[in-house]
């Protein structure tokens, strides 16, 4: 009799199986179907959310209810501060984690005191003659337009950039004018990404573009598919870059570890000796595109 | 009557049975006419093929015996589960599975339109948006505490995108 009822639930496990399919993937659809389309949060963020709220009590619930409506009482030009410290917050806390998952609130204070040192540092080396009763955010201004006016050195160079729209830019207020030079460096690098990169990081803003690649350097190591395939990075390598702290510092050791194995294949193209060194010693974003124009030229 | 009734009575007649079992045949037999017929028959065909082979006296074997009990009563097992086994559907394996298939997308058809129903019991406007903005609502806090720092952060940021852009010797 156990025999015959086993047979029976075997002829009839294939149905089931495939009922219960229909089932999940209804359920799915219908789970799918019923997210909001609230602008700044993604389905599946959405559906993240949705289950560390269904776990709440009551009372959390209501707490955050009253948050909700604090928020939306706040001034616009407030709510606007707030919402870019917190893509700020985000971005850190996405470096930050490890496999153990999002960092600790101390572990993401000591990241921004250790930052906030590191500004003070870096002015000191790089503008020696900076007023010493400047404050940080006036150093950010001086230190970023350093960078900006060597980017549209660069742009310039390459005939991307016209001598007026450089003055232009470099006319406008520090927050413009950061917009203006994100909006250029996503879109080299976009050009530089493969198309499966480049399309999906498309619609992306400029600081998560600029965060992305920094993460596919750690990975891949050159950003141009070309350089990648031909100085590919070992498990070793991989290692070394994982553990840097800045993406300027992931640079330089790429830098390091792969000038030996340039210096070789051009050499062997052939090219002048000195005129390798001269696009060695080039900003590392420069190089990049230096090397991808040079494998693809055959 | 089933087989087994009968061999018991053969046996009964053949003077085999235990002494506990030949009492429950006799009562048996008192009580039910179809056995008593049925003993009667049997004692007859015995007799006549007595008559018959008078001088055939084939000695009665157990193992025989056992077999023949064990066949008979695997046949009554048979007929039992025969008569508990539910009867096959007329639609067969492929029918059933079409219509469990047919059932399972009815329901998920059915709880679509019960959950988009007007006035469905989801969540409220006002909690879709608090859900949205979770992490945004549950960092503001650290984000109102330390927003100074954060806009620094965000400099340092911007700083790192852009030291590529600088020559070695600035560095």
């Amino acid at each position: 009799m156990r025999s015959l009822r086993v047979l029976q639930l075997r002829s009839l496990a294939g149905p089931l199986a495939g009922s219960l399919a229909v089932l999940v993937l209804g359920t799915a659809f219908v789970g799918a179907t019923r997210l909001p389309s609230a602008a700044d949060a993604t389905k599946a963020e959405f559906v993240s959310n949705f289950s560390r709220w269904a776990s709440l009590t009551g009372d959390q619930r209501n707490e955050l209810r009253l948050r909700w409506r604090d928020w939306l009482a706040r001034p616009a030009d407030q709510r606007a501060l707030a919402e870019r410290r917190y893509a700020v917050l985000r971005r850190l806390r996405q470096r930050l984690a490890g496999p153990a998952g999002a960092p600790s609130a101390d572990r993401i204070a000591a990241e921004l005191r250790g930052q906030l040192e590191g500004l003070t540092k870096q002015l000191r080396d790089e503008v020696p003659d900076a007023p010493t009763d400047i404050g940080l955010p006036d150093a950010v201004d001086l230190l970023f337009r350093v960078r900006a006016e060597a980017f549209f050195d660069h742009l310039q160079t390459r005939g991307r950039m016209t001598a007026d729209e450089r003055a232009l830019l470099l006319a406008k207020p520090t927050p413009a004018l950061a917009d203006e030079c994100l909006l250029k460096l996503k879109d080299a690098h976009l050009e530089l990404l493969d198309e499966e990169d480049a399309a999906a990081l498309a619609d992306s803003a400029p600081r998560d573009v600029a965060a992305r690649v920094d993460a596919l350097r750690r990975e891949h190591g050159f950003l141009g598919r070309a350089a990648s395939e031909r100085w590919p990075l070992t498990p070793e390598e991989r290692g070394v870059l994982a553990a840097l702290p800045t993406a300027v510092q992931v640079q330089q050791s790429l830098r390091e570890m792969k000038a030996p194995a340039i210096r070789d294949h051009l050499q062997a193209r052939p090219m002048d000796p000195a005129d390798i060194e001269l696009l060695l010693a080039q900003p590392w974003d420069e190089l990049e595109r230096s090397l991808e124009e040079l494998l693809a030229a055959g | 009557m089933i087989e087994a009734d009968g061999i018991r009575l053969m046996e009964y007649l053949d003077g085999t049975l235990p002494p506990g079992e030949r009492a429950k045949v006799e009562a048996w037999l008192r009580e039910d006419p179809e056995a008593r017929r049925l003993a009667r028959e049997h004692r007859l065909v015995w007799d006549a093929l007595g008559e018959a082979w008078p001088g055939l006296d084939v000695p009665a074997s157990e193992e025989f015996r056992r077999r023949a009990i064990e066949r008979a009563r695997d046949q009554q097992q048979a007929q039992a589960n025969a008569a508990g086994r539910p009867r096959r559907s007329w639609l067969g394996l492929p029918g059933r599975t079409a219509a469990l298939l047919a059932a399972s997308v009815i329901g998920a058809v059915a709880m679509f339109a019960w959950l988009e129903r007007p006035g469905a019991s989801g969540l409220s406007s006002e909690d879709r948006e608090v859900v949205a903005h979770l992490d945004l609502l549950e960092s503001l806090d650290f984000v109102d505490k330390r927003g100074e720092q954060l806009d620094l952060a965000g400099g340092t940021e911007l700083l790192s995108a852009f030291d590529g852009e600088l020559p070695e010797a600035t560095r």
